[in-house]
């Protein structure tokens, strides 16, 4: 059983939750009418390939292209000239280490943003190239000159297709399906973050075999690191961004934990206004969800995983925008507990507000919050979360019919540097935890256990291997919502 | 789960890196360090010895460095690496993919992690009804564009190191 949170980057996603302190809960509970509206309309990333040459999407590519390379001729200071916009890469991409996915998610959502400016298609989206369903460079990019897409430097042309050991579905399943984000991702550097050769360093599989091949096969101008400069890079490396979003949101792998990684800044890149922006790691993990999303890219559809695969969908979409609640049910007083011990509240509830979800309606889902949770100063422990078990001790295996999920405090301060937020008198932050007890409350009511008030029991449990006795912990608001989606 | 079937796999293993020891009579050539290879456009592959200990232990992860590129012309290539496994001579041995990467750009040394698990998995499946086996680690370089001819290229390959992680 699952908490919300964790259908993506867990780790990440919380230190990014407590980054964004309060808006992060009203994000997830309909507080941030703005924040949903932008979340629910961010746009989508489509596959190239099944695009007309007349798709709005595709003209406004090659309109924003044409434009950025005028202004390079123009005016060749401009930071959103088309050579400038290359020369960031060719100055400052991270290669062989773990900065490369971030850094190029960075690259491309402000390359995105000035394309939209350029074109004056303000719902533009930066489509992606499926080298896997589509291995030949795709038709928009092919032509003469008077094609602002075509890039005369290629080594292939229309006809060729890149080796299937490459892209093929086997070689990008085998790269899905490894769980270490090294691998994956490629590991931590050695050796500053720049592409200067570092041979001790680790490229992972995905940017050592798809990422470094296509380049070297286009090659022209795709074989530099000026390569921006072949329009084919952007939706090339706008694929890998798709694996990454899969990789994290689909499969449920984390990325590194190390704050080295996620506190790294970037400030080589430029909004569609010309001006310079600081960008964290940690911001990047969430651009998917709240700035873009993708058509599906991989070759293989998932398999459902009922009640699990609902919730993924749930967040892949746009959590906030598509949870409604019906009806919310709130104990509103403070709990304390400590570790080892139980801290109980119960929550008068309606029971026919939720017979819909009990009798198995799988657009609804019983959505707890445990919301302004003081973060602990150690966080050497864990919550469990069980329902109608007033008795459930550390002691209690999580097999029993009562549990619900857990939830932890992967709190990072050095991710805290430099980014101001609501804290509690201590300087502590407060987050939030949502944890889906449909699947509890179903098996509850089968056995004939419901009635109409629901016990939560949190019980702190230490981490294995370390002490936490006396720890406490301090919730401040339990509600048990309905939600619809 | 995984550990289980990690540890079947390091025990098929060992059994299998014991008998080539019996055999093949190498173990102690395999254990004198390993020099770096070098790769030219002339001589495309190379390998290295993969220890008895290796083998039984089945790592998760290979870490392949290039740590010298000359490619004066950046003719872009890519770079395989195998289990090169020898049942019996004079049988040519036959290779089990562990993965491949390439430059970017070609003419850039770098470093290149690959997830060992499929290959040892199938190397288990193979190697079950071998008589005698050698297995070594072979490194192979190869024109991303096969209807081209070779340009002049060197590529320095220090023995790669076997990681668990």
């Amino acid at each position: 059983m699952e908490d919300l949170v964790s259908l993506f980057s867990r780790r990440d996603f919380l230190k990014r939750a407590g980054l964004m302190g309060v808006t992060g809960i009203a994000l997830w509970t309909g507080g941030c009418e703005g924040c949903l509206r932008q979340i629910k309309d961010r746009p989508t990333r489509r596959n190239i390939s099944t695009l007309s040459s007349t798709d709005p999407i595709i003209e406004s590519y090659a309109a924003a292209v044409k434009a950025m390379k005028a202004l390079s001729i123009s005016d060749p200071s401009n930071p959103l000239g088309w050579t400038k916009q290359a020369e960031i890469h060719n100055n400052y991409c991270p290669h062989g280490n773990w900065f490369f996915l971030p850094w190029h998610r960075i690259y491309l959502l402000y390359f995105e943003r000035i394309c939209r400016k350029m074109s004056g298609n303000k719902d533009f989206a930066l489509p992606y190239w499926n080298w896997t369903t589509n291995p030949k460079v795709p038709a928009p990019f092919w032509g003469d000159s008077s094609n602002p897409l075509f890039d005369n430097t290629r080594s292939v042309g229309p006809s060729d297709s890149a080796s299937s050991s490459w892209v093929g579905a086997a070689a990008i399943e085998n790269i899905l399906s490894q769980t270490s984000f090294i691998l994956f991702g490629s590991d931590q550097p050695h050796t500053g973050y720049f592409h200067n050769a570092d041979p001790s360093g680790g490229t992972g599989m995905l940017e050592g075999n798809p990422h470094n091949n296509i380049h070297g096969w286009v090659c022209g101008d795709m074989c530099a690191f000026m390569s921006p400069l072949d329009p084919v890079f952007w939706t090339h490396h706008n694929m890998l961004d798709c694996l990454w979003v899969d990789w994290n949101i689909n499969l449920g792998n984390s990325n590194t934990s190390d704050s080295s990684w996620s506190t790294r800044e970037f400030t080589e890149f430029f909004d569609e206004n010309g001006n310079s922006v600081r960008v964290p790691v940690i911001d990047s993990v969430l651009f998917p969800l709240i700035d873009y999303q993708f058509e599906p890219c991989t070759p293989n559809e998932r398999k459902p995983q009922l009640q699990g695969e609902q919730l993924k969908q749930f967040v892949r979409a746009g959590a906030p925008s598509k949870f409604e609640i019906s009806k919310r049910f709130e104990l509103k007083q403070s709990v304390k507990s400590e570790v080892g011990k139980a801290a109980t509240g119960r929550i008068q509830i309606e029971r026919d507000a939720f017979a819909g979800l009990l009798q198995g309606d799988n657009k609804s889902a019983a959505v707890l919050t445990v919301s302004e949770v003081e973060v602990p100063v150690k966080r050497d422990f864990f919550v469990r979360v069980f329902i109608n078990k007033p008795d459930a001790s550390a002691a209690t295996p999580i097999e029993d019919p009562h549990y619900a999920g857990s939830f932890g405090f992967f709190f990072d301060e050095s991710a805290m540097k430099n980014h101001p937020m609501p804290s509690a008198a201590d300087g502590r932050p407060e987050v939030g935890f949502l944890v889906n007890i449909t699947p509890t409350l179903r098996s509850l009511n089968q056995a004939g256990s419901l009635s109409g008030a629901v016990d939560v029991s949190l019980i702190p449990v230490p981490y294995e291997h370390r002490e936490a006795v006396g720890e406490s912990l301090t919730l401040g608001h339990l509600d048990l919502a309905v939600a619809h989606f | 789960m995984r550990v289980a079937c990690r540890t079947t796999v390091a025990a098929v293993l060992l059994c299998l890196a014991s008998h080539a020891h019996s055999t093949s009579g190498l173990q102690e050539t395999e254990r004198k360090p390993a020099a770096p290879l070098v790769l030219t456009n002339d001589r495309a592959t190379g390998s290295f010895p993969i220890s008895p200990e290796t083998l039984a232990a089945a790592p998760r992860t290979l870490s392949v460095s290039i740590s010298k590129v000359t490619n004066p012309e950046k003719t872009p290539f890519e770079v395989l690496v195998y289990l090169s496994v020898r049942r019996a001579a004079p049988a040519e041995p036959h290779k089990i993919l562990i993965g491949n990467f390439s430059l970017y750009p070609p003419d850039h040394a770098a470093g290149f992690l690959l997830s060992t698990s499929q290959a040892f998995q199938k190397l288990q499946a193979d190697g079950a009804s071998a008589k005698s086996l050698k297995v070594r680690l072979l490194v192979e370089i190869k024109r991303i564009h096969e209807d081209k001819p070779w340009t002049p290229i060197a590529i320095t390959v220090p023995p790669p190191k076997w990681r668990d992680d």
